[in-house]
């Protein structure tokens, strides 16, 4: 019982901070209990001690750099925090679209010399029409063995409708490539196999096509540019591999001669 | 005539006192910063930058770090201005901001673990970490000097109790205020405030007791 009233007054003592401001009942007790009467000198003197800590003063600067603090505030928005974090977050836009545009770069300008070095067919070529020379060279030209080089022989076969889309597509991008001052342009023709035009296929397209036996005698030049300026033209063989020729079914001069009957 | 001439001038000083005396209240103060009276805010600020100050180095025990809160609570209230509503005092207002500044320092403080020697005496109601405070017991000569000794302690046992005991223990023993004011500015019930101020002197004594 006497724990629990000693509890109260303490209690009481603390929340009043001074002995001076206690009950007329905790007064009688603090003249009882010596443990209490302690604890209330301790909390008068400690409230004393406490009450005297003074106040800190502003330095004289104060108002001046308030001022200059303001004055940088004013021209943004009220939000600078939020002005930062937009500035970060652009900046880390920027950055990460410089990077994919960085590496985009890199890998399109990347010379690919191992390749070149590894791969017997990987040139680059600038075919000169048969008989020309090297004075009526004109745009740089892939040359890719089959339909181009069957259209090169005869112009009517020129008019053969493309069969591949996206290879007519990837040579017409080369050449404004190669004609933009790119001279690297390169083609791999290892992988790929010779299309073949049978009769039939040719018969139904062009009934009245003709494939001249001549152009199988036709070279083709082909000038080969290492990249450093220096460029060699090459004179190739026409060369046919399981081709079937086909005879035109007019009368032609040029079946005329035993010389060029199968 | 006369008469009428009398109470005539009377009714203009009556009127003159009391526009000057609006004029220099907290809120015309303010009302004219909000309409770009930058002298008005120089007016508030001298009032109220030696209390803030004072208010933020109780509570952080860092006089620089408290002069850089205390301009930022001027900076928000400038910035705040014109979405500040008259419900209640200005400087219940003020505090408000200076207080919570001052709790979000010591947060801060508390993640970085800039309080030293923290972590072996946590304080009994899961707050922050007290600080050792061992009372130097060697005799000092004048009493100048112990009483000063005895101040610094109490600042340093100030600055180890917890956020939740220390702000209303500053509010009340420190700068004065009433305990209906204090749950305004920390906007607690007021049994509240006094249970937590109760319960603040009773940790301080216990850290001081040497010194008493």
């Amino acid at each position: 019982m006497r724990n629990v009233n000693c509890r109260n007054i303490q209690r009481e003592i603390e929340e009043a901070g001074s002995a001076e401001l206690l009950s007329v009942a905790a007064t009688t007790h603090l003249e009882a209990c010596a443990a209490c009467e302690t604890v209330a000198r301790q909390q008068t003197k400690l409230q004393a001690i406490v009450s005297s800590l003074g106040t800190v003063e502003a330095p004289g600067d104060f108002d001046f750099r308030l001022r200059a603090r303001l004055a940088n505030e004013k021209p943004g928005s009220a939000r600078p925090l939020a002005n930062v974090l937009f500035s970060l977050r652009f900046a880390a836009i920027a950055a990460t679209l410089l990077l994919i545009g960085s590496l985009v770069v890199s890998v399109a300008l990347k010379p690919d010399s191992g390749n070149s070095l590894a791969g017997g067919n990987r040139v680059t070529l600038q075919p000169v029409t048969a008989g020309s020379g090297p004075a009526q060279t004109k745009a740089p030209v892939s040359v890719t063995p089959g339909a181009n080089e069957l259209a090169a022989g005869n112009p009517r076969l020129a008019n053969v409708p493309p069969k591949r889309e996206p290879k007519e597509q990837r040579t017409k991008n080369e050449l404004a490539a190669l004609r933009n001052g790119n001279r690297l342009g390169t083609q791999d023709s290892s992988s790929k196999g010779a299309p073949v035009i049978t009769r039939d296929q040719l018969a139904e397209s062009y009934p009245s096509a003709a494939f001249p036996i001549n152009a199988s005698y036709q070279s083709h030049k082909v000038s080969v540019d290492n990249g450093r300026g220096t460029s060699r033209t090459i004179s190739l063989p026409s060369v046919s591999f399981g081709s079937q020729r086909t005879l035109s079914q007019t009368p032609s001069p040029l079946i005329a001669s035993a010389r060029d009957s199968w | 005539m006369d008469t009428l001439t009398t109470i005539d001038m009377n009714f203009s000083a009556a009127v003159r006192r009391e526009v000057v005396a609006d004029r220099t209240s907290d809120h015309a103060l303010l009302e004219a910063t909000r309409i770009g009276d930058e002298d008005a805010f120089a007016e508030l600020v001298g009032r109220y930058r030696n209390p803030i100050t004072n208010y933020i180095y109780r509570m952080t025990n860092d006089y620089d770090g408290a002069v850089d809160l205390a301009q930022e609570t001027f900076v928000r209230v400038y910035r705040a201005a014109e979405r500040y509503q008259t419900t209640y005092a200005f400087s219940t207002y003020i505090y408000r901001i200076a207080t919570n500044l001052a709790i979000s320092e010591l947060r801060k403080r508390k993640r970085r673990k800039l309080v030293s020697l923290t972590g072996f005496f946590q304080s009994r109601d899961g707050g922050e970490a007290q600080e050792f405070n061992p009372p130097d017991l060697k005799p000092l000569a004048d009493t100048a000097l112990v009483d000063d000794e005895r101040r610094r302690a109490v600042q340093r046992a100030i600055s180890t109790l917890p956020e939740k005991y220390r702000a209303p223990l500053i509010l009340r023993d420190v700068e004065g205020k009433s305990y209906e004011e204090i749950s305004r500015v920390l906007q607690t019930s007021e049994g509240t405030i006094k249970s937590r101020i109760s319960r603040a002197r009773g940790f301080l004594r216990e850290k001081m007791t040497a010194y008493l």
